[in-house]
């Protein structure tokens, strides 16, 4: 059974039920109207950035699914990503960007928490002003907000 | 020398459908075709026709030369009318397009051409049709002729189409668009990719831009050559008038000056182009850039690109990047900009978290007075101001207050 998805811009993409279904957002849609050969839109996701949604899903489709955290906002690493994930994610920060927009959309949990390790690991390691510079921020705060932030956060070098 | 020249089209590039006005018009590499419902005939591959194409056009340059003064000067009264000004490079170039245009096939004049800022003349702007697929008017084969009004068409209902469903449907019969050569790749052309100014992806432009260094000598050497001047137009074009054998030459100049003259037309072009085609001029254009050129592009484009996730993403997802941090990077990242710090000081999960990862509290309830106070936890309590959901570091300092007597001394 074909499922097709629409993209922002009109492009259809046609997957297979297993592949639509590691969106949770189609999967429920799916769950509520019975499969359907209508085009389901997506109008969140341009076909640029849905192309490379489904190529995860369809890399990841017959991965067993995930067992639920049972404290969600537990700690958690960042540097276990599969080689295949690291890949997939060799991308601009605007394509980056957006898969995290599209999987937050789409509710694709595994390739949300594959984004932001890798966001994560972007910052790691990095110092505030390395941080500025990596994602073209400027440095907001006046003098004293910065000696007081950097007061209030200290603590953790010297550990 | 050009290090994207053998880079092979990505997928996405090599075949794809262009929707105009209700049609689609399909696209790949190694062949151009139109087709719709009516199941109109494929047309021939580009690749077989490229050769043919590109003589048929130099000859009927060489046959209608560039210098027809009369059709020039009627062609650039109306912008001198309308200005009162001196023509800018553009006026004069597109006069001089529209002198060929109408030297060689089309007797299209129109006034409103070439004034104002062709760069960013909006979709809305009414599009003169003949861009550089026009000019395959010179070619007296009835294919060019048909995909020359394709694209007249194609133009028209891109100029029209910004508001969705606006444009009526005009396609009496359109099914075939010209599209660029893929194959006029930097190997295969490499004396068609020296000058910036040519559109070398551009079937016809390309052989009008064709140029090399050695022509560029001889444009700088030949003074009859340079640029029109302003009020002296038609004396810089006259002298490819006569077909001499130093005309031959001339023309080659006039190639070139053509392409420098084409830049506003390219530009105006560039906007109208369909998504698609945009980026796939574009990689053509990247395959003929030298090292210094993408180095530029790198430079120019990486800024824009760069995105503050923090600040930007929606909060859900920043705070689940979040999760992924040490708490090290947390408190780098509150140092970042006003932003980050509200996302990572506002997010009391998160620490709420850390501190029952290091034991110092329990779960679920069984929390320390001092946690309490600073990040409510075990009630419902909001912590008593975002800058306080977090302790300092004297506050922190909290090792004699281990909940558990037998928690391992980990440390945050």
């Amino acid at each position: 059974m074909a499922i097709i998805l629409r993209s922002s811009n009109d492009e259809d993409f046609e997957v297979s039920l297993e592949v639509a279904n590691q969106s949770i957002l189609i999967k429920n849609l799916l769950d509520d109207i019975g499969t359907t050969s209508d085009p389901i839109p997506l109008p969140n996701v341009n076909s640029k950035v849905l192309k490379k949604v489904i190529e995860y899903c369809e890399h990841h489709q017959h991965d067993p699914p995930i067992i639920k955290d049972e404290y969600d906002d537990v700690p958690r690493r960042s540097d276990d990503i599969p080689p295949w994930d690291e890949q997939f994610m060799k991308v601009d920060q605007e394509m980056l960007f957006e898969i995290l927009l599209a999987s937050n959309y789409m509710d694709i949990k595994p390739l949300l928490d594959l984004g932001c390790k890798t966001v994560a690991n972007m910052i790691r390691g990095k110092s505030a002003e390395e941080i500025r510079t990596m994602f073209n921020i400027k440095n907001d705060f006046n003098e004293e907000e910065l000696a007081q932030i950097k007061r209030e956060n200290e603590w953790a070098e010297a550990h | 020398m050009y290090p994207l020249a053998a880079t092979p089209a990505p997928a996405a590039l090599e075949r794809f459908a262009i929707d105009i006005n209700g049609q689609n018009l399909y696209f790949s590499q190694n062949s151009f075709s139109g087709s719709s419902q009516s199941g109109e005939d494929i047309l021939a591959s580009i690749s077989a026709n490229t050769n043919e194409d590109r003589s048929t056009v130099l000859d009927s340059v060489v046959d209608h030369g560039y210098g027809h003064d009369e059709q020039l000067q009627r062609a650039m009264t109306p912008l001198y009318t309308q200005d009162d000004q001196q023509p800018s490079a553009e006026s004069l170039s597109s006069a001089y397009l529209e002198s060929f245009e109408c030297s060689s096939a089309r007797r299209d004049t129109r006034p409103s051409r070439g004034s104002g800022d062709r760069r960013s003349s909006s979709p809305q702007t009414p599009e003169p049709a003949h861009g550089h697929f026009g000019r395959s008017a010179c070619s007296p084969s009835p294919r060019i002729r048909r995909t020359q009004t394709a694209s007249s068409d194609a133009d028209a209902d891109t100029a029209s189409d910004d508001g969705e469903g606006s444009g009526s449907d005009s396609g009496d019969g359109v099914h075939a668009l010209p599209l660029p050569s893929p194959l006029l790749s930097p190997r295969a052309q490499p004396e068609a990719m020296d000058t910036d100014e040519a559109e070398p992806s551009e079937l016809t432009g390309s052989a009008l831009a064709h140029s090399s260094a050695r022509r560029q000598l001889q444009f700088k050497a030949e003074p009859g050559m340079t640029p029109p001047e302003a009020g002296q137009p038609s004396g810089a074009f006259g002298r490819t008038h006569t077909r001499t054998e130093r005309a031959v030459t001339q023309q080659e100049v006039c190639r070139e000056m053509a392409a420098v003259y084409d830049m506003p037309d390219i530009m105006t072009t560039y906007d109208n182009l369909p998504p698609a085609m945009q980026t796939y001029l574009l990689f053509q254009l990247l395959r003929r850039t030298t090292r210094p050129g993408l180095q530029f592009a790198a430079q120019t484009v990486a800024p824009v690109l760069q995105r503050d996730f923090m600040g930007e993403l929606p909060p859900e997802v920043s705070h689940h990047v979040l999760k992924f941090m040490g708490t090290r990077e947390l408190c780098r990242a509150a140092c970042v900009s006003r932003a980050w710090q509200r996302v990572v000081d506002g997010d009391r999960a998160v620490w709420r978290a850390r501190l029952i990862d290091a034991r110092y509290v329990e779960e679920p309830t069984r929390v320390h007075p001092l946690c309490h106070l600073h990040f409510g936890l075990g009630s419902e309590e909001p912590a008593r101001s975002v800058a306080a959901a977090r302790p300092t570091a004297d506050e922190l300092d909290l090792s004699h207050l281990a909940v558990r007597p037998n928690a391992p001394q980990e440390r945050i």
